[in-house]
């Protein structure tokens, strides 16, 4: 403060001092209409290079000013001001709000664009809006944000948690993921910091999309990160500290009604009971042996581990007018559930801007990210086998016997000693990027830019397992092996781009030209090496292993696309909006003769708002109507999917291992682009004096010649080849919605609501329309008329009461008796088969939406999240059947099974037979919820105090994920991620955090 | 001029890339199928190839618990459960395997057939050889494709698009194919390898396949002389340790005429898995059942209901010795494992985590000493074809022409005789009649085959599943345990049914008939 007021009498001097002269510094503050300084105001006097951007405390300081020139304040979503400086030194600015927002720039493909002159359907995202949720992974923090962005979450496992993202439904039976690009290359949405993201654009319509052409049938994500300003250095710091749990777990019956519930169920099978009276009366005596009569909730006994979790995020940006930088750093680490089940990540990123010149700049984006992510050693799956088992685990399974030693489970290795004693599985997965650019200004309006982007990620897996000695009444069993598998895989991915940008106005006429071209080659390398035999359960090194028995696996594939595109906008007067974009792309997916493609698209904006004759129309602000037509493509289906290749594989002659030859799958090589035509139409409205906007779109979504294996009869022998066989509609309309309010001075409030609709409808399907059932008897169908994946099944009429209902009723599958499902007979035949299997449902969720409230007292704030589906259907056959055998677990639901005293029941007998367990209505529910996802209460204290520890700003806050949910369902199923209890289980996360800036 | 200069370099830039060579990628681990069919290796690679469906453990061990000798109490990985006892549907996943199983032989055999002759610098002999054991593959496919579904389509090279509606052929003309290729087959086949190829199909195996396709087609008299051919090979004896040719330890018995290979950890199986007592590391999931252990005649050669020498309260004492060869009683040592069921305290005891629902478990095919990890913990080879069946086939053909000679009593005898097992001869004297003779041929391919997988064919044909398949089945005497609720008497497993309108063949897969719409569904499924 001392130093400020030396400096400030300094100027003061020098003022007066030298009032004469023409030039003299100046100093002053830019405040926000509530009085709250403004960070980052561009501050230039007007015709020169000269400008400065405001601090922390709103303050900035110009030297060498003429008195005669002006100062112009811009601040994005701020009124433009321009002050005279005159023999003023010292200035206090106040900025309005720019209601209109009217110079909102927002991202889009290639370049920026001043938001009222966007003409496709684009979803803008401030950073701001994503990194408030202690969520890891950036995909998942992406859920709610914006209409028509669906994220859904399956698992809670750290580093598996990622959201998985579609954009205006489902369009392909393939992979539906949208292409995301940062600065400009395509990446992975989870390898990015959210703390460094500027700013996020959804491209959800051909128009914005096509210009991305083969890989933007799914939608484009277009993130922007933060970049440097001039000034001083800013450094912030921000972490949180959290502990998870689980959301939900199977509520499973404890040893003596499993023991009841299974003696029925064989009894009912025709078989005798398995548990004696005496077995389970012993359970009655709460002073039992429990190592003879052990009672286990093995779901929960499995969860070991803390959950605690931390994130911890700095970041240093500044620069001069000409050099600017921002460093980054995150570091994430994530305890799971269970012991041993880790992940932790570290990221790096230094973006850096140069002007070389006047008309040349360049600019080095460089990144790093370094993550392992850690389970127990596990069979098939270290996670499936920790939930698989412990979710299949009955009540009489002791984990450890009275003198510590471990149990066999399920005829296999105890998942309890593979958390404490078990080898580890790691899995490295490294990336570091470079994204190197120059710009250069050629003419007035004519700018080349060049990129070079080249990254290189390597992964490397450590899978060391150990065998496990278990000791029975009779024998010594020994489980497992002691072996290690290493699997390294490098991954190259190299992208070139050049770019011509032009930009014209003739009088009320504005034109810009673009066009650009584009090399990406990515190439991968695998290899894999086995060894088993080590000496002990401690050593994991390959060479710590036996020579004889080991095994090496490598590959490698490639893929490599080449394209070129251009796009012209023009605009009359802001008010009459026109663009096209053509794009042209070939990939290797391909076989010769099909590898190119062209996707164009053309979209029109009408401002209605611009014309004179809605100037008297007070209360609006912007209304705006938009309309497009493109195409889109995908080749999202793996590398080869044209050629038909010989795999080879080995058998044994005279206990020598040959090689072996065979086809793998049925050829087919005129395989080309799946094609996706959307059109739509749009509407955005700002009134209120900007306190109310709306965006409102409908969209007609057509894909043709999908790419899928459409299945083939299994008497051809060899797996389905990819193709071009589908055509599937998505229907929708989305709408966003915001408030902008306030009570008094001090008191404000956002309220952000979206919601979309997507219908979904498979067109054609090349007369091939099937029907296919699972491994847990789940029917879904494929045909014309219905969404994709549909279920199918029979219609449930209710319960048979008594044989002669039985023998009454038309034939059932299996064998029928009274306390069965009746299945209805459809087609009056008589006997029920797959003729009587109707539409039952679809799980493709209609009615999504998101509601973000956020409000702000003085320096507290508060703000929430929910999240929702209004109508989804739910297949819970697995997740509701009881056992057809001792090993599994009853649920409470099945206390309540149809016995001839129990008539009236919810749930049908209980057998070993799958008869009521086939696809049936009875298992269809409404999935439909409501959750609150986020909740988050801050705090930043006064400024007053934290200045006087040197810092800008200190906000401190606690958050929760997961708090709420609303659902029909039964409340041990999670209607977000709707698995059964073999799979990790979505979490319930505390935070507290700090935000810190100097 | 400058700004020229760099307006040619960025047309350049953008322009250098019109060469397709770098969208041209081919995959790097792989060859393609039109590449591939080049040189005399790779043209065995690829018939190779076809071995690797030959050996199926993980679903075929599971066979015999559609039958009366077995329960399997868990439907993973196979729910063969649901055709042991009747209330298995067209979706039941174990019918669908198999026909994928046969299918993918089919079409892998069908690929070599289609494509060696591309291959041009190879032996005429060799080529002939390859030929041939492919032809056996695809044959073997048929066979049991037949067997257990009855009538299904007969695909002879790789189909074009327009032909994968294919329709089923009537199970006859299926037979008759398969016959003619096994005679041509023969022909090409030598008597036996050198030690590198031991383990391919010898002319031994086709004659023997050829001979067991036409006795369960029913044609008597080829049948016998497709077995009597395979007997005048003169290349095999019964083996005198029975149990070996199952535990990996005896490989190369010149008892074995077929069997799908196996190597510890590099190439292995999970057969102990399966079939294991809990004590051994096994999950006990194909157990016997008491009509398997009734089946073992008493030491006098006579069945237990007739023998002076058995006795139902030492019931496995004087028995065929296969019996506790076979099935694992209470003391019996596997692997130097005593398991006592009779033990509640035993890992193998009912009621226990994955024990026996019966009270016995399988000795048989356990191998001699058993691996760690559960899925491939067995390296013992999976016996397709042995000499056994060969004289049993030659027998039952004979018996069933009524041609009944020495040779008729000289083949079971040899089968009943083998060093270790010595059951008594059976003469003219202990069975005089046809039936007689039909019975005890029956009896022997039940107790000498169990496990194997030729019960479910055998109770088909014979025309016995609706007898054998209906009603309870059970386990052990419960003579040991007072606290159960059967205790004094038999426990009962599982009640069975048999619809004898539909049960005698399997269903289609019902996701097969959902694809093809000329597919036509079994009757009554």
């Amino acid at each position: 403060m001392k130093k400020k007021l030396l400096l400030l009498t300094f100027f003061l001097l020098h003022f007066i001092a030298g009032y004469s002269q023409e030039l003299k510094p100046i100093l002053g503050t830019v405040k926000d209409g509530s009085g709250s300084p403004l960070i980052g105001v561009s501050v230039t006097e007007a015709g020169t290079q000269k400008g400065a951007i405001t601090d922390v405390n709103g303050s900035f300081q110009l030297n060498n000013v003429a008195p005669q020139s002006k100062l112009i304040f811009t601040y994005i979503g701020y009124l433009t001001k321009e002050v005279t400086v005159g023999d003023q030194a010292t200035f206090n600015i106040t900025l309005e709000e720019d209601a209109k927002a009217l110079e909102e720039v927002v991202v889009v493909g290639y370049g920026t664009q001043k938001k009222v002159n966007v003409t496709g359907a684009v979803s803008a995202v401030k950073g701001d809006d994503l990194n408030w949720k202690p969520v890891g992974q950036t995909s998942a923090a992406l859920q709610g944000v914006a209409s028509g962005v669906t994220v859904t979450q399956s698992t809670g496992q750290p580093g598996s948690d990622q959201g998985n993202i579609n954009i205006r439904g489902i369009g392909t039976l393939n992979n539906n993921d949208p292409l995301v690009l940062v600065d400009g290359v395509q990446y992975n949405i989870n390898d990015i910091d959210p703390n460094d993201i500027e700013s996020i654009s959804v491209l959800k319509d051909a128009a914005a999309a096509s210009i991305y052409g083969v890989r933007a049938a799914n939608g484009v994500i277009l993130i922007t990160t933060k970049r440097g300003g001039s000034g001083k250095p800013r450094v912030t710091y921000n972490n949180y500290f959290g502990w998870q749990e689980p959301t939900r777990l199977s509520k499973f019956v404890g040893a003596q009604s499993f023991m009841e519930l299974a003696n029925l169920m064989y009894q009912n099978s025709g078989s005798g009971a398995i548990y004696s009276d005496e077995q389970i009366a012993a359970y009655n005596d709460p002073n039992r042996d429990v190592n003879q009569y052990p009672d286990n909730y093995w779901l929960d006994k499995i969860l070991t581990g803390s959950g605690f979790q931390q994130s911890h995020s700095l970041s240093v940006g500044g620069g001069t007018d000409n050099a600017k930088y921002r460093f980054s750093t995150n570091y994430f680490d994530q305890k799971g559930l269970i012991k041993n089940m880790d992940f932790e990540r570290l990221t790096v990123r230094l973006n850096t801007d140069v002007n070389i010149n006047e008309k040349l700049s360049f600019s080095s984006d460089i990144s790093a990210k370094i993550s392992d992510r850690r389970e127990p050693q596990g069979i098939e799956g270290s996670t499936w086998y920790q939930f698989g088992q412990a979710a299949i685990i009955n009540p009489l399974t002791p984990d450890r016997y009275a003198d510590g030693s471990w149990a066999i489970v399920r005829g296999g290795q105890n998942p309890l000693r593979f958390q404490e004693e078990g080898g580890i599985y790691s899995y490295k997965d490294n990336l570091f990027t470079g994204n190197f650019r120059a710009d250069y200004t050629l003419l007035k309006g004519l700018k080349l830019t060049g990129m070079a982007s080249v990254n290189y990620q390597s992964g490397y897996t450590s899978q060391h397992n150990k065998a496990f000695d278990y000791v029975t009444e009779e024998s010594v069993v020994t489980l497992g092996r002691n072996d290690v598998t290493k699997q390294s895989t490098d991954n190259w991915f190299k992208n070139f781009q050049g770019f011509v940008e032009y930009q014209k106005d003739i009088a009320n006429h504005s034109f810009r030209f673009f066009g650009g071209a584009s090399r990406l080659s990515r190439t991968t390398d695998e290899l894999t090496g086995y060894r088993q035999n080590l000496p002990n359960g401690n050593l994991e090194q390959i060479d710590a292993g036996a020579a004889d028995g080991q095994t090496t696996n490598g590959t490698a594939d490639e893929y490599a696309l080449e394209s070129y595109f251009g796009r012209i906008n023009y605009s009359f007067n802001e008010k009459y909006l026109l663009e096209a974009n053509i794009r042209r792309d070939g990939s290797s997916r391909f076989a010769t003769g099909q590898k190119w493609g062209t996707f164009p698209s053309f979209s029109a904006g009408w401002r209605i708002s611009g014309e004179e004759f809605m100037q008297s129309v007070g209360f609006l602000q912007e209304l705006k109507l938009r309309g497009s037509w493109g195409k889109l493509g995908n080749d999202n289906i793996g590398n080869y999917p044209y050629q038909t290749t010989v795999g080879f594989n080995s058998y044994p002659f005279g206990g020598v291992l040959n090689t072996t030859g065979g086809l793998t799958a049925y050829p087919n090589s005129s395989l080309s682009w799946e094609v996706t035509q959307m059109t739509d139409i749009g509407l955005d409205v700002a009134i209120l004096s900007g306190k109310v906007d709306a965006a409102f779109d409908y969209f007609i979504k057509n894909t043709d010649d999908i790419l899928l294996q459409l299945p083939i009869p299994s008497t051809v022998g060899l797996s389905a080849p990819y193709q071009n066989a589908g055509s599937v509609r998505n229907t929708g309309w989305e709408l966003a919605l915001n408030y902008h309010g306030n009570i008094g001075q001090d008191f404000k409030y956002d309220v952000g609501a979206n919601l979309s609709d997507v219908k979904n409808e498979i067109r054609d399907l090349k007369d091939a329309d099937y029907i296919t059932t699972d491994n847990n008897g789940i029917t879904t169908a494929y045909q014309v008329g219905d969404p994709i994946g549909a279920f199918y099944g029979y219609e449930v009429e209710g319960i048979f009461q008594t044989a002669d209902e039985v023998s009454q009723h038309a034939t059932q599958p299996g064998t029928a008796a009274p306390g069965d499902l009746i299945y209805k007979d459809q087609n009056n035949d008589e006997v029920i088969n797959a003729e009587d299997r109707v539409y039952l449902g679809s799980n493709i969720p209609r009615y999504t939406y998101g509601l973000n409230l956020n409000s702000s007292y003085k320096g507290f704030g508060l703000t929430a999240f929910f999240q929702g589906v209004a109508k989804v259907d739910i297949n819970t056959l697995v997740l509701k059947r009881a056992p057809y055998s001792t090993d599994g677990n009853f649920k409470e639901i099945h206390q309540d099974s149809w016995t001839p005293e129990n008539t009236d029941a919810a749930f049908p007998r209980l057998t070993t037979s799958t008869q009521n367990y086939q696809s049936s209505s009875y298992w269809i529910e409404s999935g439909a919820y409501l959750r609150l996802k986020s909740l988050q209460v801050s705090y930043n204290l006064p400024s007053e105090w934290v200045s006087k520890v040197g810092l800008a700003r200190c906000r401190i806050y606690a958050s929760g994920q997961n708090l709420l949910t609303w659902s029909k369902l039964d409340d041990d199923i999670d209607p977000e991620a709707p698995n059964d209890s073999r799979y990790y289980p979505q979490v319930k996360t505390y935070t507290f955090g700090l935000n810190l800036e100097f | 001029m400058k700004r020229y200069k760099l307006l040619a370099l960025l047309s350049c830039l953008l322009a250098t890339s019109c060469d397709d060579d770098f969208l041209d990628k081919q995959p790097l681990d792989v060859v393609s199928n039109e590449t591939f069919w080049q040189t005399e290796q790779d043209a065995i690679s690829a018939v190779n190839n076809c071995y690797r469906y030959l050996g199926d453990s993980w679903y075929r061990v599971f066979l015999s618990a559609a039958t009366d000798d077995s329960y399997s109490w868990s439907n993973w990985p196979a729910d063969v459960q649901y055709a042991g006892n009747g209330s298995a549907t067209a979706s039941t996943s174990y019918f669908s395997h198999f026909w994928s199983q046969h299918y993918n032989t089919i079409a892998a055999a069908n690929n070599v057939l289609d494509n060696i002759d591309k291959v041009t610098d190879m032996s005429g002999e060799l080529r002939a050889r390859l030929k041939a054991e492919t032809t056996f593959i695809r044959a073997y496919a048929y066979q049991q494709l037949v067997g257990m579904y009855g009538d299904v389509p007969l695909i002879t090279h790789i189909q074009s698009t327009d032909e994968f509606n294919i329709e089923r052929t009537p199970k006859a003309e299926v037979v008759a194919f398969i016959v003619n290729d096994l005679t041509t087959a023969a022909e090409s086949l030598p008597l036996s390898y050198d030690a590198a190829d031991q383990g391919r199909i010898t002319k031994g195996a086709a004659l023997a396949l050829k001979a067991r396709t036409l006795l369960y087609q029913e044609e008597w008299a080829e049948a016998a002389t497709a077995a009597k051919a395979v007997m005048d090979l003169g290349q095999y004896t019964i083996d005198d340790d029975y149990l070996s040719l199952f535990d990996g330890t005896n490989k190369n018995s010149h008892e074995i005429i077929l069997a799908a290979q196996y190597l510890k950890s590099t190439y292995p199986t999970a057969a102990a898995t399966w079939v294991g007592t809990p004590s051994l590391g096994g999950w006990g999931q194909v157990v016997p059942l008491q009509s398997l252990v009734n089946a073992y005649e008493a030491i006098d050669g006579k069945p237990i209901d007739q023998s002076p020498l058995y006795d139902p309260n030492n019931p496995f004492e004087n028995r065929d010795p296969r019996l506790k060869l076979t099935v694992v009683v209470p003391g019996v040592e596997v692997n130097g494992v005593t398991i006592d069921i009779t033990n509640p305290n035993s890992v193998d005891a009912l009621g226990k985590s994955n024990a026996s629902f019966s009270g016995y478990y399988y000795k048989k095919y356990i191998p001699a000493d058993i691996e760690g990890n559960w899925d491939s913990n067995s390296y013992n080879d999976e016996v397709l074809i042995r000499y056994a069946e060969v004289l049993l086939t030659y027998a039952e053909a004979k018996i069933e022409a009524n041609e009944i000679d020495q040779s008729v009593y000289d083949a079971i005898n040899l089968v009943r005789g083998r060093q270790g097992i010595n059951m008594p001869a059976v003469t003219p004297a202990t069975a005089p009649s046809q039936e007689a003779l039909r019975q005890i041929v029956r009896r022997e391919r039940h107790v000498e085959f169990a496990l194997e997988e030729h019960r479910l064919f055998d109770i088909r044909r014979w025309g016995i599943a609706e007898d054998v398949m209906s009603g309870n089945a059970y386990g052990i005497l419960n003579n040991f345990n007072s606290s159960r609720s059967d205790y004094g008497q038999h426990i009962l497993v599982e009640r069975r049914q048999f619809d004898s309108s539909r049960d005698y063949l399997w269903a289609i897969p019902q996701n097969e008939v959902d694809i093809n719409p000329n597919l036509e569904q079994n009757p009554g499924w």
